[in-house]
Order: C-alpha cells, then structure tokens, then sequence
C-alpha cells in the first residue's frame, strides 16, 4: 500500500529548475528519509506534495488524493515544514488552540500533544522566546494534533539535543510500528541510518535512488557512503 | 468555514498589539474630543459647543476607519510575515475560504475599533459637555445613523486593508502605503483635484459620512451623494478582496 506518490513532479522558477520529473513511492507502516544536499529540492517537493506550492507538471498524491481534496487533513496528515513557523508574539498552547480550531479538532487533544513533546512547561510563554528545539517540538506537536496516519517532517532533528534526537528516534519507530507513515526529510545521515526503513535520494531536484535501506547500503558500507557515492558531495552532517 | 473564523479571530485576540490597538484608537478617540472642549469657541474653532452639529461630530468615531484598514492589512499580511499561513493551510487548505475568514475578522475588528472609539468619546465628551454647562444637544436617531454609516466605513475599510495586505505581501510596505495615501495622496487630490480626490477612500467616507457636517466644517461640495459613495466604497472592498483571492490562489506559499 502506497501512503504518498509523487509522480513526475516538476518544479521551475524561471530558469531554475529546482525539482526535476521527479517521482518516488512512500509505503504505509514505514519510515522513509528523503535525503539530499542543501537545495536539492527536498523542501520544495514537500511543499508541492502538501498543496502549498503549485507544480509546474506532474502530481502528489496523498492517502490516495491530492493534499487540497483531503476532506480532513489535519487528521490524515501531520507535517511540519522549516521548522515550525509561529508568530513570535504567540505562546505555544494559544498556537495549538488556533491550529486547533482550523482544523476543527478538540481542545482536549492540546494537553495531549504538549506531554507528548515534552513541552507543557514552556507551553504558556511566548515562542519568539523558545530554543530551536523547543520550536522543533511545538512544530511536532502541531503536526499530532489530529492523530494523522501520515507525518511529513522537514528536517524534524535540526536543533535537537541529542537527548531530543534519541527521543524522536524512537518516537518515529513507534509511530511507524503502530501503523503510521512518516517521510522525513534531513541531511543528518547518522541519525537517519537508525530511524528510517527506506531511503529515497535525491540531487539538483532528480531522485538518484530509492528503496529499503538495506537494499541501497551493503553491509560493510555506510549510508554516507552511498549518500556521496550519489550526491557527489562532501556536504555531510553527522 | 467557522474553523477558519473562529482560528482568525483566536490569531487576532492571542497577540498583545490587538489590544494595544484598541487601546491607541480608545487614547486616540478620547484626546480628540478633550481637544474639541477646551478649543470650541475660540479662534482656533469658532464652533460653539452648543452646536449640534459639534456634538455629534464629537461623539463620532474618527479616523477609525484607518485604524480598521491598517488592521485588515495586518490580519492579512501576518500570516505571510511569520509563515503561519503554512500551518494554516495545512489545517484547512482553501483558500478562498480563509480569505473570506479573515475579510469576515476585519470586519469584526472594525466593528471593535468602532465600538472602542465611540466608548472614549461617550466617556469623555458627556462628563465634558456637563462641565462645560452645555446640553446634549444632538438628534440620537442622526446620531445613530451616522455612528451606523461610520461602521459600515470601517468595515469596508478593513476589508480593502485586506485585499491591499494579500496584494502587496510585505506588511510594512502595506502600512507605509495605506498611511501615504490616506494622509498625503487622498488629502492633497481632493484639495486639488476635486474631481479625482473624491473618489480616493477619504473622500468618499468624507461624503458617506456628511451628515455629520464633515463637508460643512471644510467648505467643499461633493459631487456625488452618500449612497454613491457607500456603493462606491463597496466596489473598493469587493476589488480588493476578489484581486488578493486571485493572487493568493495562484501563489506558492
């Protein structure tokens, strides 16, 4: 079963060509990095993916239907992209009750996703005052407010402690053991290796591999090393 | 669609500059009428306090109709400011329908700066006329009347502040232009070009609200009554309303 399709994306700005006939599958019940240089187009393929950007040819399905006709997505979908964006001046509960409202989900669930991150302490203070990492676990807890089946998270480990990482290491491989989709886009190999199931490379907005993680990288090689083998870079964060 | 008003509306009363907005229109509102008691009368304005036209002027929102349009801007461009408009449409794709949320929010907050405003001057203008040794003077159904067309003003006023903010995207350059044209453009084209300064917003809100001897008080005549410029006002909101659905249809965001 197929939770996402990107079927030939294209994306152009002009002459730049920031995603190129681009297409690859995420399965249900896996987690599945999507991995790639800075600019590569990871981001602009999740934003044509969520409807937020329009392709310039070919399409994205999700759960079987493009993101705009999801007749709830708030609870089909979960994602976070840059970050988590927020108004500064907000706290981080009165940011979940509007998100919360526009997707028409209950109140109640607010106090769930802030003890699920970790993040009932800060919860009443003003996010323009938050650390990366706690913007990473309120983007987070956005994301869960409508219990999705699918989560789609932009480079989720950025600012992350490691006591973070581990926690959203493990977090993703119980939500993809209990049923859940998640594709995760980041840079940071190391962490990826441990969490993911599957893999699809891309680089300058082409998909340069795709499939299980075991299949992609022998047992004596190292996902970065398939990942520069692929991408010709020496752009790695560990 | 009542997700989306109701998620509006929480955006606006979950920051602090809402209500400190509020709270500059009700300061604003209330140091203009303070100004008109103790300045009526004298040679800076010979109007006698006993005039009802005076009255009801003074008891009349003023300027609230920028304040509403600087706020539709703001309520508009937020979301592209901080990239909330992401989570937002995440939660609920549509755009035209959270368009139509946040015209719908300002004009709810219009409604409120008016509310505020008129409050100040209440609060301020009967303890000062009863100082003063005057009588309430004014007709309260004119009155009412016209505090009703200022309503309407602000509120299409925040829906053009809307359509501007969506239109030109950066909130500053919206506010820098909504304040350009309200105090420079409109003012100097109805002194000067009359017959293109009219139709500017300031003039047609200067004629939509005449009863209140706005046109007296400046020696102009107008060349189109209230109900021309009620409609024409309307048009403007609606233009500047379908112009950034239009454009934040077809915008990557």
């Amino acid at each position: 079963m197929t939770a996402i399709t990107v079927d030939r994306l294209t994306k152009r700005y002009g002459e730049l060509v920031a995603v190129d006939d681009l297409s690859f599958e995420v399965r249900r019940g896996a987690v599945t990095g999507f991995l790639g240089p800075n600019g590569a187009g990871k981001t602009t393929t999740l934003k044509m993916v969520l409807g937020l950007a329009r392709p310039t040819a070919g399409h994205a399905l999700v759960a079987g239907r493009p993101y705009a006709e999801l007749d709830e997505p708030a609870r089909t979908v979960g994602a976070v992209l840059e970050g988590g964006l927020f108004h500064p001046g907000r706290s981080g509960r009165a940011h979940l009750r509007v998100q919360a409202k526009a997707a028409g989900l209950p109140s109640g669930r607010i106090e769930e996703v802030l003890a699920l991150v970790g993040l009932q302490a800060a919860a009443d203070k003003r996010v323009g005052g938050y650390s990366m990492g706690m913007r990473q676990r309120l983007g987070l807890a956005t994301a869960l407010l409508g219990e999705p089946e699918i989560l789609i998270l932009d480079e989720p480990a950025n600012g992350l402690d490691p006591a973070g990482i581990r926690w959203l290491r493990t977090f993703l491989r119980g939500f993809a053991d209990d049923g859940g989709t998640a594709l995760v886009s980041s840079h940071l190999l190391a962490e990826v290796a441990q969490a993911v199931d599957d893999v699809v490379v891309i680089g300058h907005g082409r998909c340069l591999a795709q499939g299980a993680i075991g299949d992609l990288v022998d047992p004596d090689a190292s996902l970065e090393d398939v990942y520069l083998d692929l991408t010709g870079t020496t752009e790695v964060l560990r | 669609m009542t997700r989306l008003l109701s998620a509006e509306l929480a955006k606006l009363t979950t920051v602090r500059s809402t209500w400190l907005v509020l709270g500059l229109v009700a300061a604003f509102s209330a140091a203009t009428v303070a100004g008109i008691l103790v300045l009526s009368g004298t040679d800076v304005s010979p109007m006698s306090l006993a005039d009802p036209a005076l009255q009801t002027e003074m008891l009349l929102p003023s300027e609230v109709a920028l304040f509403a349009m600087l706020s539709g801007v703001v309520i508009a461009t937020g979301d592209l400011r901080h990239g909330t408009i992401v989570p937002t449409l995440l939660a609920a794709p549509s755009r035209g329908a959270l368009l139509v949320a946040k015209a719908g929010v300002a004009a709810v907050a219009a409604v409120a700066l008016v509310v505020a405003a008129v409050a100040a001057n209440l609060a301020v203008g009967l303890p000062g006329l009863a100082l003063a040794g005057e009588e309430l003077a004014v007709a309260w159904g004119t009155t009412a009347g016209l505090a009703g067309l200022a309503t309407a003003n602000a509120m299409l006023a925040g829906l053009i502040g809307v359509g501007v903010g969506i239109l030109l995207r950066n909130q500053v350059a919206a506010i820098v232009a909504v304040v350009v044209v309200t105090f420079l453009v409109s003012p100097l084209l109805v002194g000067l070009v009359p017959e293109v300064g009219w139709y500017t917003p300031v003039g047609l809100e200067t004629i939509l609200l005449s009863g209140s001897g706005l046109l007296e008080v400046s020696g102009l005549e107008a060349p189109f009554g209230a109900v021309t410029a009620g409609a024409l006002l309307a048009a403007y909101a609606a233009a500047a309303t379908v112009a950034g659905g239009t454009l934040l249809a077809r915008r990557d965001v």
